[in-house]
């Protein structure tokens, strides 16, 4: 069970550092987060489970979309030197 | 008593909420007082602490009374004691300094306050968890008070700051995780009582220390991991640069020593004294090539943390007092340097050293606090650089490459600054500069010549101030102290002023600019210096190993 | 033993983000699945130790080690404040420089 949410928790790092639009980054972010919490029960500490949901999951998406909704959505194309 | 111990860091914490009712009471100008006022009353503690911990006792406070093995522990004994009083002194002036400027509203110094208190107890923690604690609780208030004006460079200075130093806390952490997986302890005396028994042949251990010194290392801006240092200390109001530059990386570079000397573990001192080298060579020189004044004293911060660390590196007795006392020479004299420069750009809105000349006669008291402040740098007698810079080179005397290299550094630090002092000896102006008064406030003056006095004061007699260094850092282990004003000394310090006039009137001729406009070229972005700190470490964990495996012996 | 490597790889996900991203955002983005990797580490190694949740009931034995959870704790709400401070840097960067390429930004800076 570790091993599995470890690789989707893999999976998911790539894939938010990866996507050109910023929002779906930071929506994969919220899901790895999630998983992080959800892997933090199944290790028998549910404590920083629920801090990791409600920090991770919440208050970092919620500061990270204001963060794209004040600057911009898509990642610039990276330019030659 | 003991209760004394955990008023110092909790002291500056009341205070700093009382900064924050200052919005609605503007002209009591009460966030001021209140912070100079927690300081003050820091410094009186500290006094009383003075009588049992010159006896050699270590006051200790238990926090919430849970004893050792389960609890957190603060202790205060001499080592933190002088470090806790010189970052109290340079805090006040800094303080002092910043409610000249006027230009900084109550925040300010609730993020000063709360700066002070992490440094407090990064200081006097016995535990590894509550330093890592507090270094991130001084961490982000350096980062807010590091683009607390708005400048986008000094944002941007903060943000690559912020990057790196998040990344050697990761790794600090992941010390902090292998320490407690391999032993099982996390305060301080329980990892000496360890190590006394274990002795030091253990790679786990080796790792947690690895990770411990590359993550403070960073604060501590030795070189490879310098790299944020110069933009964040030169765009950083100019309290915060004094204080940044005066006691933030020492605080740090102290933990790491502390840290050390509890592992006792592969001689990573041999490691440290090329490290010191190369950090007091490679800083100075481009210190030398800078035009931005601040920036030129931020390079000198490495430099001499470079001489700092060299010295540690000895790990004798005599050269580890030698380094604390260049250690707090330094603090005094960089953050009189930097509040010098400070005023001069405030009352000239002026950065650029070849924009600036002639305040010689238009402000005598900076000018004069200045040159305290470069002679002490330089290490001319009677300072207090020369003192210690001095006992570094008699450290030295097993390692002539490795002095060769600080002595190279000594020239060039005196280049440096006689390219600086041209702003108060050089040509006037050509520029408009009528509108210009000239007059800073009485504060600013006084902050100025109070840490003057201090620099003279501190060097005027080194055998006292080393034979109470001695006490207090390495518990009475001296039995005779050389003698600073040898013939030699005097000679070599001779020899040094010359060279480093004859270098300085080769810097001034045209070969000598495209040189330094080449060095000045040089810089890493971001994403490299990050790499940079992640090829450091791996460096660090490879020497290591290979020490661990015995295929090399120091 | 797979999931020490597992954890090891995220650690280097992290790494490689930080120094190889380009987007600021993105980098803040790595920062954070580093200091995950580091939590998920530790609460891995302590939860090694037992196989219950360590809520003190009667007739609960062979508990987790409590501290490495009590210690993650502390790390996860460092983590969120420098987050947030990070995030506030970059919205202010955006305001003047207009992007949000680290490369463009140095290029600019070094011109003023």
């Amino acid at each position: 069970m570790t091993e599995t949410i470890l690789i989707l928790l893999i999976i998911l790092g790539i894939l938010s550092l990866e996507f050109k639009d910023l929002l779906n980054a930071v929506i994969c972010l919220a899901i790895f987060s999630l998983l992080c919490s959800l892997l933090f029960y199944y290790l028998h500490a549910p404590d920083v489970a629920i801090a990791e949901a409600a920090v991770g999951a919440g208050v970092a998406t919620v500061i990270f979309v204001l963060t794209i909704n004040k600057t911009r959505r898509k990642e610039e194309v990276e330019e030659e030197e | 008593m003991n209760n004394l111990v955990i008023l110092i860091v909790i002291i500056p914490l009341i205070a700093s909420f009382f900064c924050l009712i200052d919005k609605y009471i503007p002209h009591l100008q009460l966030a001021q007082i209140v912070s100079i006022g927690a300081t003050l009353i820091c410094m009186a503690l500290l006094a009383v602490l003075f009588p049992p911990i010159f006896r050699g006792d270590v006051v200790s406070y238990s926090v919430g009374g849970w004893k050792e093995p389960l609890g957190i522990s603060l202790h205060m004994d001499g080592f933190a004691w002088i470090s806790s009083c010189m970052s109290m002194v340079v805090a006040l002036f800094a303080l002092i300094f910043a409610w000249a400027e006027k230009e900084h509203g109550n925040l300010f110094y609730f993020v000063f306050l709360i700066f002070i208190a992490g440094m407090q107890g990064v200081t006097l923690t016995g535990d590894i968890f509550n330093m890592f604690v507090f270094f991130e609780i001084f961490s982000i208030a350096s980062y807010i008070l590091i683009a607390y004006e708005g400048k986008t460079k000094s944002i941007l200075a903060s943000f690559n700051y912020l990057l790196i130093s998040s990344l050697g806390m990761g790794f600090f952490l992941l010390g902090i995780v292998i320490l407690y997986q391999h032993t099982g302890v996390l305060s301080l005396n329980d990892i000496a009582n360890l190590m006394s028994k274990a002795g030091n042949s253990d790679f786990t251990l080796n790792l947690a220390l690895i990770c411990f010194v590359v993550g403070i290392g960073i604060k501590a801006a030795f070189i490879p991991l310098h790299i944020w240092l110069p933009d964040a200390h030169a765009f950083a109001p100019h309290p915060v640069s004094a204080i940044l530059s005066g006691i933030a990386i020492k605080v740090s570079f102290l933990a790491i020593w502390r840290i050390i000397l509890l592992f006792q573990a592969f001689d990573i001192e041999h490691i440290f004294l090329w490290v010191g080298a190369f950090t007091a060579f490679l800083g100075v020189i481009w210190a030398v090539a800078q035009v931005d004044s601040k920036k030129l004293l931020a390079y000198h911060s490495i430099s001499q943390i470079g001489f700092i660390v060299v010295s540690f590196g000895v790990g004798r007795p005599l050269a580890l007092d030698a380094s604390y006392y260049h250690l707090l020479n330094h603090a005094f004299f960089k953050s009189l340097l930097f509040l010098c420069i400070g005023s001069v750009i405030y009352a000239t809105g002026q950065r650029h050293i070849h924009k600036l000349g002639a305040l010689r006669k238009k402000m005598p008291t900076v000018f004069f606090s200045f040159l305290v402040g470069m002679l002490a740098i330089c290490g001319i007698p009677p300072f207090d650089g020369y003192a210690s810079k001095a006992l570094i080179s008699i450290s030295l005397n097993k390692h002539p490459v490795v002095y060769f290299f600080i002595f190279l550094s000594s020239i060039i630090t005196v280049t440096s600054f006689l390219k600086l002092s041209g702003i108060f000896t050089g040509k006037p102006n050509k520029e408009k500069t009528s509108f210009i008064s000239y007059k800073i406030p009485a504060k600013m003056r006084l902050s100025l010549v109070a840490l003057s006095i201090i620099c003279l004061a501190t060097g005027i007699a080194p055998h006292f101030w080393i034979r109470t260094l001695d006490t207090f850092v390495t518990g009475r282990k001296l039995d005779i102290i050389p003698t600073v004003y040898s013939l030699h000394q005097l000679v070599a310090t001779l020899l040094m002023v010359g060279l480093g006039f004859a270098l300085y009137l080769f810097i001034r001729s045209s070969p000598g600019k495209k040189t330094l406009r080449f060095i000045r070229g040089f810089r890493l972005g971001l994403n490299n210096s990050i790499l940079l700190v992640v090829v450091t470490f791996l460096i660090f964990i490879l020497l290591s190993w290979i020490v661990a495996k015995g295929f090399v012996q120091f | 033993m797979i999931a020490g490597y597992l954890i090891i790889g995220l650690f280097i996900l992290g790494i490689w983000g930080m120094v190889k991203k380009d987007n600021l955002i993105k980098k803040v983005i790595a920062l954070n699945i580093f200091n995950s990797s580091i939590v998920i580490f530790f609460i891995y190694l302590g939860s090694r130790t037992g196989s219950t949740a360590p809520i003190m009931e009667r007739g609960i034995k062979d508990i987790v080690d409590p501290l490495p959870q009590a210690l993650m704790l502390t790390a996860i709400v460092i983590g969120i404040s420098l987050t947030a401070l990070a995030l506030s840097f970059i919205i202010k960067i955006y305001r003047r420089h207009k992007t949000l390429s680290i490369y463009k930004i140095q290029k600019k800076s070094e011109h003023e």
